[in-house]
Formats: structure tokens, sequence, C-alpha cells
């Protein structure tokens, strides 16, 4: 951050423990999206959703069993050129949503334009979160820092 | 179950850009009541014990429905006779252990 620049954005990663023989958790990250009320497509609202910090996944994905309960505004991205690629083996389109994450305080949010895989169909396993993938990280230029020097540090994602 | 608290089929989602409401950057008090809940979910041992590997809907710190999927779960909820309004109602997953504390330590009334 270069002087004079506002604040990064400090949004904080939780972990959420596993149930494993050794420590192991997810970095989860509470996220909210932009989305509609209802059907008929007039008025939005935000959706409180997590998300799960994904830097295995290239791009974010948003699975339809989180997709159609969240029912988020879901833009065209006409900069993506050439096919969409397939997500585990299933045909996916590609837009963009409106995420909030927290900036410090859980009450105070920024948004962020979340490019993602929109996969027709669930896989057979599957995470019930949103996955955060790298693309999101590198577009926003996100730094990523964790904490395992405790069984489960903190971590978090400073946003500039 | 009303008309307001149906899903909309993924297919009937085209993506289209539509203008949208605007939102402030600060929670209003029913998104924090959202977040509240939410954080009850993922703090509170016995529904991490209770509910562990499903996905759990929640509204003011009651259980409406309970799923494999997030839409399973918000489906359960909705089909409720009391059920509130969609936009009252928070998923969470559970995986089984309560997470320890809240994100900087601020859990506010």
């Amino acid at each position: 951050v270069s002087p004079g620049s506002p604040a990064p954005t400090i949004t904080p990663l939780r972990p959420y423990p596993l149930p494993y023989a050794f420590p192991a958790c997810r970095f989860l990250c509470g996220s909210w999206f932009t989305a509609w009320t209802n059907a008929q497509r007039q008025h939005t609202w935000r959706a409180c959703s997590d998300s799960v910090l994904a830097t295995n996944e290239p791009l974010s994905v948003l699975i339809p069993s989180l997709r159609q309960p969240i029912d988020p505004v879901i833009r065209p991205e006409p900069r993506w050129q050439g096919p969409v690629p397939d997500w585990q083996g299933i045909r996916c389109q590609i837009g963009r949503v409106e995420m909030w994450l927290p900036d410090r305080d859980p009450f105070v949010l920024r948004s962020f334009s979340l490019l993602v895989l929109l996969p027709d169909r669930d896989p057979s396993a599957w995470l019930p979160y949103v996955l955060l993938g790298v693309q999101f990280l590198m577009e926003h230029r996100v730094a990523v820092r964790l904490d395992c020097g405790q069984a489960t540090g903190p971590g978090q994602l400073e946003i500039p | 179950m009303g008309k307001e608290n149906q899903l909309t089929p993924i297919s009937s989602q085209p993506l289209t850009a539509v203008p949208a409401d605007t939102h402030s950057p600060t929670l209003s008090d029913r998104e924090r009541m959202l977040w509240q809940d939410h954080e009850w979910v993922l703090h509170d041992p016995d529904i991490q014990r209770t509910h562990v590997g499903s996905v759990i809907a929640v509204s003011n710190r009651r259980i409406l429905g309970a799923g494999k999927t997030h839409q399973a779960a918000l489906e359960s909820a909705l089909a409720r006779t009391d059920c509130p309004p969609r936009e009252q109602i928070v998923t969470v997953a559970v995986e089984g252990i309560p997470v320890a504390s809240a994100p900087q330590g601020k859990e506010r009334p």
C-alpha cells in the first residue's frame, strides 16, 4: 500500500476444524452475495453464504445446489473468449456475481466482482461452500496470510 | 408455500445484466440477524454435534430445516407454514466441530 492510499480490506479467514485424526481445517470466509429477492427479479438483497479458500481451483466455482438457494445476480463476462472449461468433467457457464466480504468488522462489507464457473450440475462429491479460486486472488491482488503455527491458526485476506 | 418463498429453477436463470439495487457497506439490522444466526450455528457445540454432515436453515436462532445441501435445507424450511420470508433465513453447513472464536473477537448483541 503506497502512502496516502486507502487502507487495504482485511477479511478474516476462519479455520473450520475437521474431525480428522490429525489437525486439519478449511479456511472459511464469511461472504455475502447480491441476490434476487424473488422470481420476479425486480429487487435484490444480500444473501449470506460462506466461501472457502480454494487455491487448488484456478477459477472460483458456484455449484447449482448453492446457486439455486442464493439466486445471485449473474452478469455475463464478455471478455471471456473461447470455450468455458469444464469443472470436474461437468459443463459450465461462466459469469460474474457481486460478492461482499467483511472488512475488519463483520458488519462492514466491501463488494467485489467475482468471476465464477457455473456448473450445470453438482459433482458427486462437493464442498457446501462457494470456492474462491486463484483467479479471484489475482484479479483483486489479494495477499493471503495463514498462520498455522498453532493447530488451526487464523488467516486473513488483505485486499488493496 | 407462498409464491415469494419458491426457489427459482436453475434453468430459468439467464446470464443477463440487470440493474440491481444499491446496498450499503454496513449491514442492515436484518442482515446482522442473519450473521448472528450464522455465527450461532458455527459456534454452538450442540448444533455441530447433532447436525454434523448436513446443512441447516436457520432464522432467529430457530432451526427451520435441514438437508444434505443448502438447497435441500432451504426447501425444507420453506415448506413450513410458519416459515419467515426467504430474506430472514440463512443456510449454514455443519462439519462437526465448533469454530473457536468469531473473527476479530467481535460478537455484538
